[in-house]
């Protein structure tokens, strides 16, 4: 184990950290706004890549256009289910918001699997993104340096968003205290509508990257990155944005390197390593290792 | 006399079952008998879960991990010893032994509970979302453990084949046993501490009640009886896979304990009754039929979809489910029984 | 009065929480530029009052009307637009946003940055300690300074009726009466004032006219300077036998 094998991990894992950084930031404004824990983040991520694929498999759309297909796609997706299923129960509690997510996110998976089978499928990316660079002996692929640079440029987008602009303080107003915010003025359905085209533009992002990053995509793959974003996302810190996407980075590369140094028979155990940052994250420290922007209870 | 009344119904309850489970046995064909025991394991795995999300607001997501860890405890000691001495690396007195399958239920449950207990730890005296979460998280990692460490599990290839000990009589002792244990818990002291915690932790605590000793004890009989269950699920399919007891099957019991009513037993079994026979009349939908002429092909995959749509109704229009928290009882049943006699003939006016 | 000059009126309302009835059936007006007191002891209804007139809580009878429309059918949010602002109960000072940004909330409405900045001078102008904390968090003032960033808060909308829930609960006195002094200016600058209070005499010297109400029902009403004189008023509320 050389020090270069660890910052060969390491970079490998920039891409998934900014995977699950995306899908974390979707789940903090959510949960945040909302209460919402919402497990069907994962499959949202899956209609992002897979109207990406579909754009550029049947459609024989360019890459620029999948990638609008992938936001679009799930925008749609994610406004219809906020109106459709979460709308109705959200005076109902955070337990129910949540068992609903998870209905909604078993009827998107079955119904992809029902139509297109759990068939794995080639993801067209484009030739410039494939190729890898060596430098001083560590492999450095370009969609790496992509998906980071793509993910550090919305992340201070969302920043400045969320900070600055006077819709971004009352999304931060509503996470806090919902009532007052109306109060203001502040139309919270609106504000809620807009945190759901926000998490699921960035799942879709992220949805695009895998298929990028990883080639292929398959129905089921909504799965992968739902537990890891969502620790990440309690990392971080309720409705912190820039905490979620730390913890994104920190899940990720964490997983990487702890699967890195596993026996190849065990590799499987990756679901472990998260595990146990929750165990002990809740342990000491559950509310996140950044502020959170909720009321403390 | 009141002694007697209050032995009365369960002592009827009981025959009525006997009577039920001879008829079963005798008239209806092997095929029904399976899945009579199926939806035996289902009503355990149900009211199991009641008592912690039903009663004490403690939402697990970590039943189907409970079940896998009870499942390869009894599994390690009814399977046939050769097999476990070709497969396995287990310590020579475990791969030795073979035992029948009660001792394997209370093994089952115990390490069930224990597993439980020690993984889920921290979560107690947070809040149901972060508790949720560990239990998600305990199951994620018991399917991940059991399909990796195959020197003791055999991977995701899996256990098989586990002797086939469970029949309709074992399944519903133990149903009738548990249903009766769960009524008689909600109306004690501890039942309605449970309870109360479940509505309002807080001002539970203020009368005075141990909020996270109720959790505790609820989870602790929750997780137990589900290990019963799974080993019973174990010794009727005759298999062990990992990947059975993923979020599919925490799905399927969360399903039936919201259709039936998240707080009733009732409820539970209904719900366990429903779902189990949607299960059995569906299924054979997927593989493809033919409906006035069209040729619909297979659509795996179909079932799943229709049950999470029918749950996102529920928690929409009906979320207290069929009987909310209340049980059927023998007043009610009268109560019923009147109300429709009175349709048939109405009491004559006087003049 | 005059229903050209009525900012607010309600007529014969009644509202409760689920079974529970507060409110049975109060008349109350509120004239252009005046400042008008709610005063009554704890759980009298004067909160439930200031909620139905906002629309967090449902009229179940009578109307409440603003500048002569109907507002009773109306969700809190629109308002804010309509000009009605409110600081509630317990000031509610958004924690996790600076001083700065609670006042740019209260500003959400208002489109023309130029406007914005206006109201924030006439805010910082009524309340200097505010422009002092201007980067704090809400949530690190004292009581005090919370209740004047409630008020400021809701003056940056330029409302033309402004509602204060219990402004002097949980404030020192001297402090207390230099936020109820702040009322005269913003009555100058445009806008009526709704107080509900529990502190009679306090209250009473800052308005114009009151109503005191007593278990959700008015009982009495009046130029506030008679009502400070009236013998009941004394007894019960001013602590004089």
């Amino acid at each position: 184990m050389s020090f270069q094998y660890v910052v060969q991990q390491i970079l490998n894992a920039l891409a998934w950290g900014s995977m699950l950084g995306l899908m974390a930031v979707g789940y903090t404004l959510l949960y945040g706004v909302l209460g919402l824990v919402n497990f069907a983040q994962g499959e949202i991520f899956m209609v992002g890549a897979f109207s990406a694929y579909l754009a550029m498999a049947l459609g024989n759309a360019p890459f620029w256009v999948g990638l609008f297909a992938a936001v679009g796609g799930a925008v749609i997706a994610g406004v219809i289910l906020e109106r459709v299923a979460f709308r109705p129960v959200r005076k109902a509690g955070g337990i129910t918001l949540f068992i609903t997510s998870l209905a909604v996110s078993i009827a998107i998976k079955n119904l992809y699997i029902m139509g297109l089978t759990n068939k794995i499928r080639p993801f067209k990316t484009p030739a410039f993104l494939r190729t890898v660079h060596d430098w001083h002996g560590l492999l450095i692929y370009n969609n790496t340096i992509a998906i980071v640079a793509v993910t550090l440029v919305i992340t201070v987008a969302l920043l400045l968003f969320i900070n600055r602009t006077k819709t971004g303080i009352a999304m931060r107003a509503v996470a806090y205290d919902r009532e007052t915010a109306e109060l203001m003025g502040v139309n919270t359905n609106r504000v809620i509508v807009i945190a759901f085209i926000i998490a699921s533009a960035l799942a879709a992002i992220a949805g695009v990257f895998w298929g990028v990053r990883f080639g292929s995509v398959q129905p089921t793959m909504g799965y992968v990155p739902v537990i890891s974003a969502f620790i990440a996302a309690v990392l971080g810190g309720v409705g912190n944005i820039a905490g979620a996407m730390v913890g994104g980075f920190i899940i990720g590369i964490g997983e990487t390197l702890f699967v890195a140094f596993l026996p190849s028979e065990l590799i499987g155990l990756r679901p472990v390593f998260v595990w146990a940052v929750l165990f002990v994250l809740l342990l000491f420290k559950p509310s996140g290792l950044f502020p959170a922007n909720i009321k403390p209870s | 006399m009141k002694t007697l009344r209050r032995i009365l119904g369960p002592i009827v309850g009981l025959g009525l079952l006997v009577l039920l489970l001879f008829g079963v046995d005798r008239l209806f064909p092997p095929y029904y008998h399976h899945l009579f025991v199926l939806f035996g394991v289902n009503i355990i795995l149900t009211v199991s879960l009641n008592i912690t999300n039903g009663f004490t607001g403690l939402f697990s997501l970590g039943h189907g991990g409970l079940m896998l860890a009870a499942g390869y405890a009894s599994a390690y000691l009814t399977m046939p010893v050769w097999w476990k001495a070709a497969h396995l690396s287990l310590p020579s007195w475990l791969t030795n032994v073979h035992w029948p399958l009660f001792p394997a239920l209370i093994v089952g449950g115990l390490v069930a509970t224990l597993f439980g207990f020690v993984l889920t730890a921290p979560s107690f005296r947070l809040k149901g979302h972060y508790f949720m979460l560990m239990t998600l998280g305990f199951n994620i990692i018991m399917v991940s453990v059991g399909e990796n460490l195959i020197a003791f599990t055999n991977g995701a290839k899996g256990m098989c084949p586990i002797p086939t000990y469970t029949n309709l009589w074992w399944v519903f002792g133990i149903v009738a046993f548990l249903v009766y244990f769960v009524l008689r818990l909600k109306r004690s002291k501890l039942g309605r501490a449970m309870i109360a915690v479940g509505k309002d932790q807080t001002l539970a605590e203020t009368m005075g009640i141990s909020a996270s000793r109720a959790k505790m004890a609820a989870f602790a009989i929750s997780s137990f009886f589900t290990g019963v269950g799974g080993v019973l699920l174990v010794h009727v399919i005759g298999n062990l896979f990992p990947t059975h007891f993923g979020l599919d099957i925490v799905f399927d019991v969360v399903m039936m304990l919201i259709i039936g009513g998240m707080g009733s037993v009732t409820g539970s079994i209904l719900g366990a009754a429903i779902v189990t026979g949607f299960v059995e009349l569906l299924s054979p939908i997927q593989e493809g039929f033919t409906l006035f002429g069209f040729a619909f092909p297979r659509m795996f995959g179909l079932v799943q979809l229709l049950f999470a749509v029918a749950l996102i109704l529920i928690l929409i229009f009906r979320p207290y489910g069929i009987m909310g928290e209340r049980e059927l009882s023998l007043r009610s049943l009268g109560n019923a029984a009147r109300f429709v006699g009175r349709l048939i003939r109405p009491r004559r006016s006087v003049a | 009065m005059p229903s050209s000059e009525v900012t607010l009126r309600l007529r014969d309302v009644h509202a409760g929480y689920g079974k529970m009835e507060v409110l049975f059936g109060i008349d109350l007006l509120v004239g252009d530029g005046e400042i008008v007191a709610l005063v009554g002891s704890n759980g009298a209804g004067k909160t439930t009052t200031l909620r139905t007139i906002v629309g967090q809580v449902k009229a179940r009878a009578g109307t409440v009307e603003f500048l002569g429309e109907d507002i009773s059918r109306e969700p809190p949010y629109a308002l804010t637009r309509k000009g009605i602002a409110m600081s509630p109960e317990g000031r509610a000072v958004l924690g996790n946003l600076s001083v700065f940004e609670n006042l740019r909330l209260g500003a959400y409405t208002v489109k023309d940055s130029v406007r914005f900045k206006k109201e924030l001078e006439r805010v910082y102008a009524l309340f200097p300690r505010l422009k002092e904390r201007e980067r704090q968090s809400g949530g690190s003032l004292s009581g005090g300074e919370q209740q004047m960033l409630a008020v400021g808060r809701a003056l940056m909308s330029s409302p033309r009726l402004l509602l204060l829930d219990e402004p002097s609960l949980g404030i020192a006195p001297n402090l207390a009466r230099t936020i109820f002094a702040t009322f005269q200016e913003i009555r100058e600058e445009g806008s009526s004032i709704l107080i509900v209070e529990q502190n009679v005499s306090l209250s009473l010297r800052a308005s114009d006219r009151a109503y005191v109400m007593e278990r959700g029902h008015i009982p009495l009403e009046g130029e506030s300077q008679a009502l400070l004189e009236n013998p009941h008023v004394k007894a019960a509320y001013l602590g004089v036998a």
